[in-house]
């Protein structure tokens, strides 16, 4: 193993692992806001807005990530006659696959509140949307929280396959230093050392905000 | 809007004029009239009349599976009802779904149902928050309190029941009857005009009993109108202005609690009674599982 013979590639694999690091950012915003919205909506009397919510996430949990980031770096264009930047629509793409794990993740958490806790508030006058904010929301997030870490994990890892359209992130990155040295041992190994320091910060925040919860509530 | 108004009160002076069963000296404060609730086609409540004069405490007894606590959910409109009508102070509140006319106006539901207190038999603390929180939440939100005001008035009632050492302790670090106690303070922050008991104690080891009944005691004590549904009798003899008793989802008795205990005039009454004295003297043990099935389905 030579490490020293990618070393000066250093700051190209650092611009990668911050491209990949934007992705996840981007898509898991998209993630958790679409995939808030979806939960509520799944949740929702309205039949209509429950059934929508439903097609999409399954829509969106039965095809590959690839074939999403795909679709949406070639046939968007085609369908909306907007191009997107191959960052765009990576992080679109993994945004919106994201929203539909995270979705269900949190209908089951929200659902795992127990009734008579809405029962308590509905009794003392809270609006509906002060229940699910003060009451449901902060008891969903508790049971939310190991699922939906490791779906951010999931998602860290997945950006890799935007390397497919040609996104300069970690993966794609590797590859060309890979083909500028031939040391593709080295460089994949770096590669793999980059995700997980991209990773392993998520378990660790997880477990810590979990830890506070336990000493909270004795 | 006056329209609406309308609608919400035009009920109040018959509903006044047909509730003989109120003590004429005080106001109608809680008036059920005719009130049925079914759960798919199980009827749950049948023809419930009843009146809660202001500063009245009235208890309510009955087998499990009498309806009881449905009729407390209803009145702290958790559920619907199918026939009859509620009203607070002659506004209407709730209305049977399968009654003619139009259903009550939900801001005329929102302004009134902080009118309501209700404590439940499982507490139903936001474990999240500590003790002092979940007494602010609500005024805060609903009454629309300064902090700095929810939180005096928290402390006060949280004093009152006696637990004002525990308030920046979360829920499951307090005792049953110390969660029960920050539940009562909770529902009283919002300055309710009736407070309903659902089974308060039953869910407590029997040493903490007598600590909730004492908060219990001493709201009565302070004029509070209460609804409260109970299997402490001892309570209901001291306390309770007016006992109903209750089967199948019917008022099948009410009376003063002396006559009630003493000398009920309906058959089932005195089978019910019984069946509690046998109870607390365990003078027949075969009626034990009943009363142990009864208490975890209630549970």
């Amino acid at each position: 193993m030579n490490f020293a013979a990618i070393f000066q590639y250093a700051p190209n694999l650092v611009s990668g692992a911050l491209v990949t690091l934007r992705i996840t950012l981007v898509a898991a915003a998209l993630g958790l806001v679409i995939g808030l919205g979806l939960a509520l909506a799944r949740l929702a009397r309205v039949r209509l807005l429950s059934w929508i919510a439903y097609a999409y996430i399954e829509l969106f949990r039965t095809t590959p990530p690839l074939v999403q980031i795909v679709w949406f770096y070639f046939v968007v264009p085609v369908l909306t006659g907007h191009e997107l930047s191959s960052f765009q629509a990576a992080a679109l793409a993994l945004g919106l696959n994201e929203a539909a794990f995270l979705a269900e993740i949190m209908r089951a958490g929200i659902q795992g509140v127990s009734t008579t806790q809405r029962d308590a508030a509905r009794v003392l006058g809270l609006t509906t949307f002060d229940t699910y904010r003060f009451v449901i929301l902060p008891q969903a997030f508790r049971i939310i929280l190991p699922p939906a870490a490791t779906t951010l994990m999931l998602l860290v890892k997945t950006t890799a396959l935007a390397s497919a359209i040609g996104t300069l992130e970690l993966m794609r990155v590797g590859q060309l230093v890979t083909t500028a040295t031939f040391r593709p041992i080295e460089v994949l190994t770096t590669v793999a050392l980059a995700y997980f320091l991209l990773t392993y910060p998520i378990a660790i925040g997880a477990r810590a905000l979990e830890r506070s919860f336990r000493v909270g509530q004795g | 809007m006056s329209g609406r108004a309308e609608i919400a009160r035009q009920p109040s002076t018959s509903m006044r004029a047909a509730s003989p069963e109120a003590d004429p000296g005080r106001d109608g404060l809680l008036t059920l009239r005719a009130v049925c609730k079914r759960f798919g086609a199980l009827p749950v409540l049948t023809d419930i009349s009843l009146s809660v004069a202001r500063g009245e405490v009235v208890v309510v007894i009955g087998p499990s599976g009498s309806g009881k606590s449905t009729l407390l959910r209803c009145v702290a409109l958790l559920e619907p009802i199918q026939r009859g009508s509620i009203a607070i102070e002659g506004t209407l509140i709730s209305r049977g779904q399968d009654e003619p006319g139009a259903a009550v106006p939900a801001s005329a539901v929102r302004q009134l149902r902080h009118e309501i207190g209700m404590v439940f038999q499982s507490f139903n603390l936001f474990p999240h928050l500590t003790v002092l929180e979940n007494v602010m939440l609500a005024p805060r939100r609903v009454r629309g309190l300064s902090r700095q005001n929810a939180e005096t008035v928290a402390r006060t009632l949280l004093d009152q029941v006696g637990i004002l050492d525990k308030a920046a302790e979360h829920p499951a670090r307090l005792s049953g009857g110390q969660q029960q106690r920050a539940a009562i303070a909770r529902a009283l922050a919002m300055e309710p005009r009736i407070m309903l008991f659902d089974e308060v104690t039953s869910a407590l080891d029997p040493e903490l009993v007598g600590e909730v009944l004492r908060v219990m005691r001493a709201l009565a004590g302070q004029g509070m109108t209460m609804l409260t549904v109970t299997h402490e009798m001892g309570f209901a003899r001291q306390v309770a202005d007016r006992v109903i008793f209750m089967d199948h989802g019917r008022i099948v008795e009410e009376a003063h609690p002396d006559e009630l205990f003493t000398d009920p005039r309906q058959q089932r009454t005195r089978d019910f009674l019984a069946r509690l004295l046998e109870r607390e003297y365990g003078a027949d043990d075969r009626l034990e599982p009943t009363i142990a099935g009864h208490r975890g389905r209630q549970a």
